[in-house]
């Protein structure tokens, strides 16, 4: 009976120690994860961050998009903006992939509309005059299209 | 006066819940969504959380909110660390608009044109050959952006996103301390997913990328909330909110439901099951309207019709004291119904016009010949989720924290079932892709699937945290001060 006790107690004692050791380990992994959150603020949260915004604001939106996405087609992208009213649409040639995703964004507000849903020829699309230049792209690449 | 942090997490994921209701429901009438429907809603979930002092001091008595205070060292250094991270994302929110790839062209662009009007009725959703990116996306997000422009201007709405970063961890210590009893292994875990690098990375999914991730991050986290609180209220905003965060939310959703149906009480399953259905009866319809799709009506009836079945059958079996495998054998029958159903309709779901869940849903003859190339795929996309810079050690801590739940068995048996069903819809997701090239799935897509589980993840690492301080058989609510 004693020694059964005795066992038990062994057991319970050596149980405890295994619950010691994992909680140990799971708080040693918790601090490392939160040591390297917290060593990584200066350089990889605020530092890229920082400069991200600098090349923001120093290249203008469109020029850093499309370059930050490795995309091609920037002066053709604003010479569209700078040429084209707000109350007019701009017809885009081809799939909306690619570097061509970044066009009815940047273009805002003025309209895109897919150049396979207006009839040839036509000048105007839901009240809205179409601008006498478009844009078609593929997957990396904006270029104009005169209409 | 003061906060009840538990009911403030509730009534602000109802007041998230009911707005986000609310406005598609407006925007299906055809409606404008009023400016102060946001700031009435969270003002009331604001108000709902306040009590008396005494009545505070009379629960404390009662045995009401008493978990064991955390050390002054670590309060002052996890708020401070919490802190520092949500201003430096408010900073890089607020500095410029957005400046990764889907926040430009897809978020960004939303919220601009509801700013301007908040409705459906303008060119760039009415018109059909309007183009602009995924136009079949859930509007929770920028229509949330759109109400905060209108009150704060353009710039100061962009705090949404440092919100949404201490939104998360907020709900993680707050579930983990009210869970376990202490408030240490909360402030734990809070700082574990604030720390987390994905979210504060200023890469695509980050929390100023302008992505949505960060939204449904928290919504799912909200669905494991209600299910380690048992919180009908909580589940019920969570599977509301989880179609309105983004496309594949409606899968959480449904799979939210599936898991309160086998695992939670009878009140949480239905509550869940209901949010979810009511959701899924807005959304379904609009989803198709935005994508200028011919609008599936079975897809539209069916799901709401099978979450109210899923209510009755779930009381019934109640009443009948039926067995957990029973629930599971019922959810069986209804999947395969689903499926059944997806079948019939999956080539029209998968047409060139259906929203982006429909080829999905609708691609499943793909996954059989995608099979093979399933390990690998999933080999890929773990490589993704060990990587420091992205997760840190979230997911060996995670694994652990279960094994070891395994070994002494847990009572939160709904959170590890949330678990591994987000891991299994996941893996569903490689299958099931329309695009071809999965490696570049993996790439483009596989680490952001995984952040959405973050919050849930650190719930469950806290939860495990505390576990791993008690002998086994003691229940969690007697945990004191365990780390």
């Amino acid at each position: 009976m004693l020694g059964r006790r005795m066992s038990d107690s062994s057991v319970a004692t050596t149980r405890t120690g295994r619950l010691r050791s994992f909680r140990f380990w799971l708080l040693a992994l918790v601090a490392v994860h939160v040591v390297h959150g917290i060593a990584r603020l200066p350089h990889a949260v605020l530092g890229k961050r920082l400069r991200e915004i600098e090349g923001y604001r120093r290249d203008g939106d469109v020029e850093w998009l499309l370059a930050n996405a490795r995309l091609h087609g920037a002066e053709a992208l604003r010479r569209v903006r700078t040429s084209c009213p707000e109350h007019e649409a701009v017809v885009l040639y081809g799939p909306l992939k690619g570097a061509l995703e970044f066009a009815p964004a940047l273009l805002w507000p003025r309209l895109c509309v897919a150049a396979d849903r207006i009839p040839a020829g036509a000048v105007a699309h839901a009240g809205h005059r179409l601008h006498h230049l478009g844009l078609a792209g593929d997957r990396t690449t904006l270029r104009i299209v005169e209409r | 006066v003061r906060v009840d942090a538990v009911s403030l997490l509730r009534n602000t994921t109802v007041a998230a819940a009911a707005f986000a209701f609310v406005a598609h429901l407006l925007l299906l009438l055809g409606a404008a969504v009023p400016a102060w429907l946001l700031p009435a809603t969270l003002f009331g979930a604001v108000a709902a959380s306040l009590r008396g002092r005494s009545r505070a001091m009379a629960d404390e008595h009662a045995g009401g909110p008493t978990a064991a205070p955390a050390p002054r060292w670590l309060v002052v250094g996890g708020a401070t660390t919490i802190a520092a991270l949500a201003a430096a994302l408010t900073y890089g929110s607020i500095a410029t608009p957005s400046r990764a790839w889907d926040g430009v062209v897809a978020w960004d662009l939303k919220a601009r044109a509801l700013s301007h009007a908040t409705t459906l009725a303008q060119p760039l959703f009415a018109d059909a050959a309007a183009l602009h990116h995924s136009p079949d996306y859930p509007l929770l997000q920028p229509l949330a952006l759109a109400s905060l422009a209108h009150w704060f201007g353009d710039d100061a709405a962009r705090c949404w996103f440092g919100l949404l970063f201490v939104a998360l961890a907020a709900a993680v210590g707050i579930t983990v301390a009210a869970s376990t009893q202490s408030r240490c292994v909360g402030w734990i875990a809070a700082v574990g997913v604030a720390t987390t690098p994905f979210f504060a990375n200023p890469s695509g999914g980050g929390a100023d990328s302008g992505y949505a991730e960060l939204l449904l991050a928290n919504a799912i986290a909200a669905g494991a909330v209600g299910l380690v609180l048992t919180d009908a209220p909580l589940i019920a905003g969570a599977a509301v909110l989880l179609p309105f965060c983004k496309p594949e939310g409606s899968v959480y959703a449904a799979l939210l439901a599936a898991t309160s149906f086998v695992v939670a009480p009878r009140r949480v399953a239905i509550a869940a099951m209901l949010g979810g259905g009511a959701a899924a009866a807005i959304w379904l319809p609009l989803q198709f309207r935005l994508g200028h799709a011919e609008p599936s009506s079975t897809l539209a009836v069916l799901v709401p019709a099978l979450a109210l079945v899923g209510c009755v059958v779930r009381w019934r079996m109640d009443r009948a004291a039926a067995r957990t495998s029973h629930r599971l054998l019922a959810l069986g029958l209804a999947g395969a119904l689903a499926l059944a159903v997806l079948g019939s309709v999956g080539d029209r779901l998968a047409g060139h016009d259906s929203p982006l869940l429909g080829h999905y849903l609708g691609g499943l003859g793909r996954a059989p010949d995608r099979l093979a190339a399933l390990p690998g795929t999933l080999f890929a996309m773990l490589g993704l989720l060990l990587q420091p810079n992205r997760f840190g050690l979230t997911l060996p801590l995670l694994g652990l924290v279960l094994w070891h739940a395994a070994r002494r068995g847990s009572q939160f048996a709904g959170l590890h079932a949330w678990l591994v069903g987000g891991a299994v819809v996941v893996a569903a997701a490689t299958l099931l892709t329309p695009e071809n090239d999965l490696h570049h799935f993996v790439r483009s897509s596989g680490a952001r699937l995984g952040a959405h589980w973050l919050g849930t993840a650190w719930i469950t690492i806290g939860i495990g945290l505390a576990a791993a301080s008690r002998p086994r058989g003691e229940p969690a609510g007697a945990t004191t001060n365990a780390a």
